[in-house]
């Protein structure tokens, strides 16, 4: 019969937590396999280094001028670059304790004779719910980035926010209510086109909101007026059909847009359960054509990829080494103490921070009432 | 009209700095800026050490 405390021990030598902590499905799906939006938008990036300067900004195109034939060329000083961005990674970790009465009841669940695998498999789903605790924080650290347009550091007592550049009309709270059959919210929709083709993008590649906020847009008369859902009849008579969210998507596509996608993942605390995003915002991604390749790389156990090909990111979260570890990456500890009550003892750490490598490749919507 | 962040009516961007607002926009504005008062951000919404609203980062 094999023992957990010979398992965990196993593991701890041979390094596979360190496979389990960093494994590619963690980075990019929930524990129900529900997908991290976040994390396809501004993917994790391994970094050697926990304080740097990213220069590796969207390159500002600048027009050739007109010279004599046989003048040198003339150099154009400035806006090579859009900016630089001092970027210093910062610490999170999380401790768990599955403790005495959880540790019985798993010993007598696995019986007399569990094997190496079964015991195998619990060291590795305590593990990993560890990891997700770590990937969860990049994924919430990603939305306050997105929609905030900062990240608040709380360590104690001391606060550190990190603030992001803002472009004029990149984080605008809507006005208007798009519940009101009188407003139009597609107006709204396309400022953002508008303000997309100002800061140089081709257009939107994605937009992400909540299931609540796409219901608003479906029952909204003037949307169901442009979706086609009214029709006139005889006498000038407008019959409405049902609005949907088919005929809402067939507008959008009819306009250069691309289809909504529902976000309402949550995460828990101790204090209960919160969204990743927020339920009144909408997220506009535009066509930053900014490929990730090391996240194209990472696929699932079925070979197929956690990053959708087509999307364009709009940076990473960097993560760098935690404090005495030679190596970027998350790391999960699991003990297992001699001494009494039994218990299994899961720590994690990670030092990480979200970066916008295209800062205007993104518009919110906020307060949609 | 003073405005703490920026807002879209009808397709439009006022900011802190803009003048000549139509009505029916300030009075939006206003009953939005009314409601974002007490707002907290949802990711901190049980932290009472002060979280971000969602345009704070408007001003950096």
């Amino acid at each position: 019969m094999a023992e957990l405390s010979s398992v965990i021990r196993d593991f701890r030598e041979s390094g596979d937590l360190d496979a389990v902590a960093n494994l590619p499905r963690l980075r990019f799906l929930d524990d129900r396999a529900r997908p991290l939006l976040g994390a396809t938008v501004l993917p994790e990036v391994t970094k050697d280094n926990n304080r740097y300067i990213e220069e590796d900004f969207a390159l500002v195109d600048m027009i050739a001028d007109d010279t004599d034939r046989y003048s040198p060329v003339r150099f154009k000083a400035s806006g090579a670059q859009l900016a630089s961005f001092e970027v210093a990674l910062g610490d999170s970790s999380i401790g768990r304790q599955m403790g005495a009465a959880e540790y019985d009841r798993l010993v007598s669940l696995l019986g007399s004779n569990a094997s190496f695998e079964q015991l195998a498999d619990v060291v590795i789903g305590f593990a990993a719910s560890i990891a997700r605790g770590l990937t969860y924080k990049a994924e919430k650290q990603r939305w306050d980035a997105i929609i905030a347009g900062s990240v608040v550091r709380r360590v104690g007592n001391t606060t550190e926010t990190i603030v992001y550049p803002t472009a004029t009309g990149q984080r605008t709270a809507i006005a208007g209510a798009w519940t009101s059959d009188a407003y139009d919210p597609f107006d709204d929709i396309m400022a953002v086109q508008e303000f997309a083709a100002t800061m140089g993008y081709d257009g939107i590649a994605r937009i992400i909101t909540s299931r609540k906020v796409l219901h608003i847009l479906v029952g909204n008369e003037k949307m169901a007026y442009r979706s086609g859902a009214y029709s006139e009849g005889p006498g000038g008579v407008a019959f409405r059909s049902s609005a949907d969210q088919g005929k809402l998507g067939n507008y959008l596509s009819s306009n250069g847009l691309p289809q909504i996608e529902t976000y309402d993942s949550r995460y828990s605390d101790t204090t209960g359960r919160f969204r990743f995003m927020d339920e009144n915002s909408v997220v506009y991604i535009f066509d930053t054509g900014r490929a990730n390749e090391e996240a194209l790389e990472l696929s699932g156990a079925d070979q197929s990829a956690f990053m959708p090909e087509s999307a364009g990111t709009v940076g990473y979260v960097g993560v760098g080494k935690v404090g005495g570890y030679n190596t970027p990456g998350r790391v999960v500890n699991v003990l297992h103490p001699d001494d009494h009550p039994k218990r299994v003892l899961g720590e994690g750490l990670m030092t990480h921070l979200p970066v916008f490598t295209e800062p205007n490749g993104y518009a919110v919507h906020t307060s949609i009432h | 009209m003073e405005l703490s962040r920026e807002y879209t009516y009808a397709g439009k961007v006022y900011g802190p700095t803009s003048e000549n607002i139509p009505k029916e926009a300030q009075e939006a504005i206003r009953e939005v800026e009314k409601s974002l008062e007490n707002f907290k951000y949802p990711g901190n919404a049980t932290d009472d050490q002060g979280a971000p609203s969602p345009s704070e980062g408007s001003k950096g």
